[in-house]
């Protein structure tokens, strides 16, 4: 008899710390912080259809909550004072695990693709852009991602009187701040006519191509432009948009650098678009370079601009 | 008899393991087309003799009981690099192409390693690369200093391209040049107090990459791009005439 209560005693007790574990485990998970991080970043990119993506970066504490579940996700869309972009979340592509301030975090692209391809000849721009997600148990999520310059244009160079025989551009650190500060440019002309560049610019308010201070030479690396005196201004607060008067004649190639200028603070630049106006016979085209990656630096949480939000668990 | 056996049993131990990892091992940054270092001093490890090495592995004197101990002979040394052509697109027809560029075949390893002696390096697998990583095998890759190792990204987005138009008779180039620091030591591995796994290891961390784009004209077609006209066909577009080649990564 007394063994039998025993029996009743410790298998109680057990039952109770089993449950007690189960009850802790679940509220600590319940009630638990997530935290996350966006990069503000200058995003500058081309669109001629839907396989052009906008490629997010969000960096989530958490493996596998719903914050990055594709299936959880009603609508995106990106924002920026009284602009409204609806984008269509085409997938969620898991990235690399990082460490930052000594806490991991998984990063997920989130891929957009934009509905209207109505060919502008301005791109929209977005300035201190943000990234919202409402997700189907209600929750608004808004993350500021940076400068938006969005080009829509599904019918882009159907022309082809020009090449890019060369494109790269010339870095230097400024304000601890490795950047772009020129590109090196050759130009083909490949008609019969001669073309006349009025303008080779970024189209971006916060930077953009000093086309008027061209020079017929170019910088024959892409590493940090030491040789530059230390005194030039890399920022103005305005930059010359007269016509340019750079002509090429037929079969010609020009090879020029073109310093690149920033009218507010130095950012942190990486890829873009080059749009050029020309005429030939006094008719009126654009050329536009697809966004292309100049450089790539691997630390991607280990520079300035990034936004740490908490989501807690109600 | 016994001590004599036991001898007799970590001499072999010991064979075993010097016959096994006599195998080099270098990643791509040892046959990038040019390496710069800021110092002149800095010499990268498969340029060390085996007077050298024996001379740098003299300065370990921890002689742990077990693990390891390791000597860096470099620390952080800035380098700049060009890298080998990553990718190259050759337009011979006679109508300009628009070709789609995907960098994320492209990018260099962020960390690449290569080691002396018994060293090695290993791959490991996690659940969202099919791509096995590379690390110091045995332990050692935990014992490095990989400063902000954590913080890098090694691969870009499924969808990162950029769309360029070639023109008639000329070849596209992509080209890389980057910046990074290079880490270089020797380590020994100790079992009870007896060192099974010496040599040198080195590995370089790629911090910035820079990309540029170079179109040059076709000015000399050689025998096998007229051969290769003359067999097609005529209603061939001008687009079955282009070729492209993208450089192997491993």
């Amino acid at each position: 008899m007394k063994k039998k209560r025993d029996f009743i005693i410790i298998a109680s007790a057990l039952i109770f710390i089993i449950f007690s574990f189960i009850l802790i485990y679940l509220l600590v998970n319940k009630f638990d912080d997530v935290d996350i991080l966006s990069v503000k970043k200058e995003y500058n990119r081309v669109f001629e259809s839907s396989e052009d993506t906008l490629d997010i970066p969000i960096y989530i504490g958490k493996r596998n909550t719903f914050l990055s579940n594709y299936k959880e996700i009603e609508s995106t869309s990106i924002s920026s004072n009284n602009i409204q972009l609806k984008a269509s979340l085409s997938q969620i592509e898991v990235g690399c695990t990082l460490i930052y301030n000594r806490n991991k975090y998984y990063e997920y692209i989130y891929h957009l693709s934009f509905d209207s391809y109505d060919s502008f000849q301005e791109p929209l721009f977005m300035s201190d852009g943000l990234f919202n997600i409402t997700y189907k148990n209600g929750n608004r999520l808004s993350f500021r991602i940076g400068n938006l310059s969005l080009f829509f244009n599904s019918n882009l160079n159907t022309r082809k009187d020009i090449f890019f025989s060369r494109l790269q551009a010339v870095t230097n650190e400024i304000e601890g701040i490795e950047t772009i500060v020129g590109v090196n440019i050759s130009i083909k002309n490949n008609t019969d006519s001669s073309i006349h560049i009025k303008s080779i610019s970024i189209k971006n308010e916060h930077y953009d191509l000093d086309y008027m201070n061209y020079e017929n030479k170019q910088i024959d690396t892409a590493l940090n432009l030491r040789s530059r005196d230390e005194s030039y201004n890399y920022t103005r607060l305005f930059i010359d948009k007269s016509d340019m008067n750079l002509n090429i004649e037929p079969i010609e190639i020009k090879d020029i650098f073109i310093p690149l200028i920033y009218t507010k603070a130095i950012l942190s630049l990486d890829r873009f678009p080059v749009y050029i106006e020309y005429e030939i016979d006094e008719n009126e085209y654009l050329f536009v370079q697809d966004d292309f990656q100049f450089m790539k630096r691997m630390d991607v949480l280990n520079h300035n601009g990034i936004e740490k939000y908490v989501y807690r668990y109600h | 008899m016994k001590k004599i056996l036991l001898s007799i049993f970590l001499l072999l131990l010991m064979t075993t393991f010097y016959i096994c990892s006599k195998n080099a091992y270098a990643e791509k940054y040892t046959t990038f087309e040019e390496i710069n270092f800021e110092n002149d001093y800095v010499l990268l490890l498969d340029t060390w003799d085996i007077n050298k090495e024996n001379m740098y592995l003299d300065n370990l004197n921890k002689h742990p009981m077990f693990g390891w101990d390791i000597y860096y002979t470099l620390r952080k040394e800035p380098f700049t690099y060009t890298a080998e052509t990553l990718y190259h697109v050759k337009n011979l027809g006679s109508k300009e192409i628009q070709h789609t560029f995907k960098y994320e075949e492209s990018y260099e390893e962020t960390i690449q390693r290569s080691v002396k002696g018994d060293i090695k390096v290993s791959l490991s697998y996690s659940e969202n690369s099919k791509k096995g990583t590379p690390e110091f095998k045995g332990g050692l890759e935990s014992k490095l200093e990989f400063e902000y190792k954590q913080s890098l990204k090694t691969k870009s987005t499924e969808s990162d391209t950029v769309k360029i138009v070639v023109a008639p008779d000329s070849e596209l180039f992509i080209k890389v040049k980057g910046k990074g620091y290079l880490y270089q030591g020797v380590a020994k591995k100790f079992f009870f107090f007896i060192p099974t796994t010496k040599g040198g290891f080195e590995y370089v961390i790629i911090t910035t990459e820079y990309y540029s784009i170079d179109m040059e004209p076709l000015n000399t077609l050689n025998i096998d791009d007229i051969d290769s006209s003359i067999d097609s066909d005529d209603d061939l577009s001008d687009e079955d005439y282009y070729e492209y080649y993208e450089y192997d990564e491993e």
